[in-house]
């Protein structure tokens, strides 16, 4: 168990340093700079800003400029911001929080609901809770995560009953969690239908339904046995619901690592970026792990291999 | 059995959900108000014209986090407006008036060469945290600025012929600012300048620009502006608070300012800053409403607004007129045959004149802008000249300048092509930023421009792109972009002057590259040297008038600045300057 810990982990070094290439090569390839928008400003002669330019060590190429930030980040400094002029890492930090209370209530929400939907779709196969369940998941799945966000704000203006964007209380949480759960919702429900039906098919749900087992007996066992595809995939849903949080937060204002990403990225703050990217790339790496813990806890079979 | 199970327990859940709302709905997080504390007034306050109630809280909506509460490090607009509450100048420009007027100082007086500034502080001032404000916090001020390490925002401009400031300490309540030569922006350049805390930052060893950033405890910094650094929540909103040593009363001899708080709220999205602004979260919405959104709530019950007029934001076309090699390949920048047109002025005036301003005013601003006819908007009364009209909207006169020129067009009515002297098409590019009101004034300059027989097509590009272009590749035919220009002329030296940067057409020119750009410099220079007002209008007079004529930027619409609030707030005082809807937020109350 803790060797296979190890080894997803040192799997992951390289992919963290490729990702971060790539976003240094993106930010290079990209003409203009965080200094830019200065030049457009009459009263900063270009003198100053060559100079910023140079005290921030944009004037150098993109090996040297990489090579430096790997030597600083051995040394536990993973850059500057050159907007507010403090460590990167300070400002990811302020926002991870957000992201991971929004990230897994949204999670939760996805899974809770996903089990609702796919049960009743599967138990009523062809009948109306089936139909309405997979018109719900088929909805949720094409509702682009934008338009379920500014809905969700109207629906909150117009009943009054819920904060319109915002961060201070629970009550803030609710809507950005919502929407941010129903495409995954609906992707895991239509999943977790499939497998079900394929399941309850086997002969040996049908020959435990012969000998008299108890109903939610019988759905439990399936269920275990449908649950693995539904898993690996969540721990893929979860990257997608960090994707989808960069859209969620920025129209909730809800301060996460979504909305950090997007302005570091317009205002081409580097080290706020790439901090901000190898963050949700490690997240993603994480929940795929706990994903395969699970997998592995509900299945004995995975637990051999 | 289980199927009957489940089905009840989703029910139960949305009932449950709809329980929550509704009972969370009751909970109220309502602030009190806060106690005013009782200090002893300064003994030379500054008297305002006013008359209200204190207590209450504002809020406002940024589009984002500020990036900095320091002023001298302050770039982006949204730090400008949270930081420049909290800090005070000797000098005082009034959005209102556009007049600079007595600030920290209480008098000042210019020697009769102009070369020297004798100053009167204000006695009994003090800073938020209670420190006393001498002669002393202006020197070291001057001295972090100038500071040889220091890139802050504010040393160019105080460059004054390539040369520093020398300030002077004649007592405690009195300085001298000697000019290497007279500067006719003096007091508007003093009006700029925060007077910083020596006391707090005297230890401060790094440049200036780099102390006081979002992390700093709001304890640790102390300012002279009407409000002080409170609270700030990492991406959600940073409160201020008044200051209680503020140096302004109101006509009742009464301490200013009359809020308890000002609460900026970071929020990015339009459409959600309006819902909130509907929904009674928000009191005022200025710098980002947008012209359909302010339409939408004009004469809507419950809410105040205001259009006040054409802001320094100038949306503005022009060719490139650049005409040297690219060092890096040694090949023009520009293809020879396009630079021949844009050189050739008539071609540049009938450019002007085909293009209908007043229909990008209708059609992309909703009829919320102002046409403009020079690079200073009719709303800066110091210096905008009223009596140019420029080359104003005129399909025939572009065809009659362009036919003048040895222009000419082939095919009938509604396909024609315009040909140069030597019979080639016209086409152009207009490069341009990813912003919709960008692109839709593009598309229809590129409607006026193809009536005229020019092929144009349009290249939108991310703005740090398009002023990396401009700047320094400088390949493209031709730029739209909005800019925003400041009030007084030698902040505009950058852009006017042939060697400036921000020289948009042809920046950074070793030497002038035509006669009338040198006449520019020579009156830019002159009027920068200026003490007696009307002598320095007719120079700058003189600039705007080339501008009209030569066309090397076609000014084309200035934003209206919109103001939207709700009707508890009194006594507000928009202006089409810069800080807008926050202009002396001091007088602004609320309705109990």
């Amino acid at each position: 168990m803790i060797r296979f810990a190890w080894r997803r982990a040192l799997e992951s070094i390289p992919v963290l340093i490729v990702l971060s290439f790539i976003v240094f090569g993106l930010f290079k390839l990209v003409p203009g700079d965080y200094l830019s928008e200065m030049e457009l400003n009459p009263t900063i002669s270009s003198e100053t800003v060559e100079k910023l330019r140079h005290d921030y060590g944009l004037d150098r190429s993109l090996p040297v400029q990489y090579w430096l930030w790997l030597k600083q980040i051995v040394k536990g400094d993973f850059g500057y911001s050159f907007a507010q002029r403090r460590p990167a890492s300070d400002l990811v930090m302020e926002r991870v929080g957000g992201t991971l209370v929004l990230t897994a209530s949204a999670f939760s929400l996805a899974l809770f609901l996903a089990l609702i939907l796919g049960l009743i779709s599967a138990l009523n196969v062809g009948r109306w809770p089936d139909g309405l369940s997979l018109w719900l998941s088929l909805a949720g799945l094409s509702l682009p995560t934008v338009l379920a966000s500014i809905g969700c704000l109207y629906f909150a203006y117009w009943t009054g009953w819920l904060p319109v964007g915002g961060a201070d209380t629970w009550r803030h949480l609710i809507l950005p969690s919502i929407t941010l759960a129903i495409p995954s919702a609906a992707f895991l429900a239509r999943t977790l239908r499939l497998e079900l039906i394929d399941t309850l098919g086997q002969p040996y749900v049908r020959a435990a339904v012969a000998k008299g087992l108890p109903e939610w007996r019988v759905v439990w066992h399936a269920l275990r046995n449908a649950a693995n595809p539904v898993i690996s995939l969540a721990g893929v849903t979860l990257g997608g619901l960090l994707s989808g949080a960069v859209v969620v937060e920025k129209v909730f204002g809800w301060p996460g690592l979504g909305s950090l990403i997007v302005d570091s990225l317009l205002m081409r703050d580097l080290y706020v970026a790439l901090n901000c990217v190898l963050l949700a790339s490690f997240f993603v790496i994480v929940a795929n792990f706990f994903a395969d813990l699970l997998l592995a806890l509900n299945d004995p079979r995975v637990r051999c291999r | 059995m289980i199927n009957k199970v489940l089905i009840l327990s989703s029910l139960l859940s949305l009932f449950a959900f709809g329980l929550i709302l509704l009972t969370s709905h009751c909970s109220t997080d309502r602030e009190q108000s806060l106690t005013r504390a009782l200090l002893p007034l300064p003994e030379e306050a500054k008297t305002i014209d006013a008359a209200g109630h204190f207590g209450g809280q504002l809020r406002y909506a940024l589009a984002g986090e500020p990036e900095t509460f320091n002023y001298v490090a302050a770039i982006e607009v949204r730090s400008r407006t949270v930081v420049g509450l909290t800090t005070a100048s000797l000098l005082e420009f009034n959005p209102g008036d556009q007049r600079v007027a007595d600030g920290l100082a209480k008098s000042w007086e210019f020697s009769p060469d102009g070369k020297e500034l004798r100053i009167q502080l204000r006695q009994g001032i003090r800073f938020s945290d209670g420190e006393p404000l001498t002669a002393d916090d202006v020197l070291f001020t001057f001295e972090r600025l100038y500071d040889e390490e220091s890139s802050n925002v504010l040393k160019d401009a105080l460059m004054v012929g390539g040369e520093p400031l020398q300030v002077e300490k004649v007592s405690d309540f009195e300085i001298v600012i000697r000019f290497s030569k007279p500067h006719g922006g003096a007091e508007y350049l003093l009006s700029n300048i925060p007077i910083l805390p020596k006391h707090l930052l005297k230890d401060h060893i790094k440049p200036i620009e780099q102390a006081w950033t979002l992390d700093t405890p709001p304890e640790d910094m102390a300012g002279l502006g009407p409000f002080v650094i409170a609270e700030h929540f990492p991406g959600r909103r940073t409160v201020l608070r008044y200051n209680p040593h503020y140096w302004k009363v109101d006509s009742e001899g009464r301490r200013l300012p009359y809020l308890d708080e000002i609460v900026f709220e970071f929020i990015e999205d339009r459409d959600t800053q309006l819902l909130r602004f509907k929904a009674k979260e928000l009191d005022i919405l200025d710098q980002l409403l947008r012209p359909d959104d302010f339409q939408m709530l004009v004469g809507s019950v419950g809410v105040s607004t205001e259009d006040v007029g054409p802001s320094a934001n100038l949306m503005g076309f022009w060719c490139n007129l650049n005409q040297g090699l690219n060092p890096e390949t040694n090949k023009p920048f520009l293809d020879p045959v396009k630079s021949e047109w844009f050189q050739n002025r008539g071609f540049r005036q009938a450019l002007s004149c085909s293009i209908n301003r007043a229909d990008i005013v209708r059609n992309v601003y909703t009829g919320y802008a102002s046409l403009a006819t020079t690079l200073i908007p009719a709303s800066n009364r110091n210096w905008h000249a009223a009596n140019i009209d420029g080359f104003q909207f005129d399909p025939a006169k572009a065809r009659q300048l362009l036919s003048s020129t040895g222009f000419s067009w082939k095919g009938g009515h509604g396909s024609e092509t315009l040909l140069d002297p030597a019979g080639r098409a016209v086409e152009l590019e207009i490069l341009t930023r990813t912003d919709d009101v960008a692109g839709r004034t593009a598309a229809m300059i590129q409607q006026d421009l193809e009536a005229l027989g020019i092929a144009v097509s349009i290249r939108q590009e991310e703005m740090r792109a398009v002023i990396g272009q401009i700047m320094r590749a400088r390949d493209y035919d031709t730029a739209l972009m909005n800019m925003d220009f400041p009030i007084e002329p030698s902040d505009i030296m950058n852009v006017l002057s042939s060697g400036g940067a921000m020289h948009v057409w042809n920046p950074l020119q070793v030497r002038p590259a035509s006669d009338w750009e040198a006449r520019i410099d020579e009156l830019m220079l002159l009027q920068g040297t200026l003490l007696d007002r009307d002598r320095r209008y007719d120079a700058f007079h003189e600039v705007q008038e080339i501008l009209a004529l030569e066309v090397p930027f076609i000014p084309i619409v200035n934003r209206n600045i919109l103001v939207a609030w709700q009707p508890h707030i009194k006594n507000l005082r928009p202006a089409s300057v810069f800080p807008y809807g926050l202009s002396e937020i001091w007088a602004v109350y609320l309705v109990p």
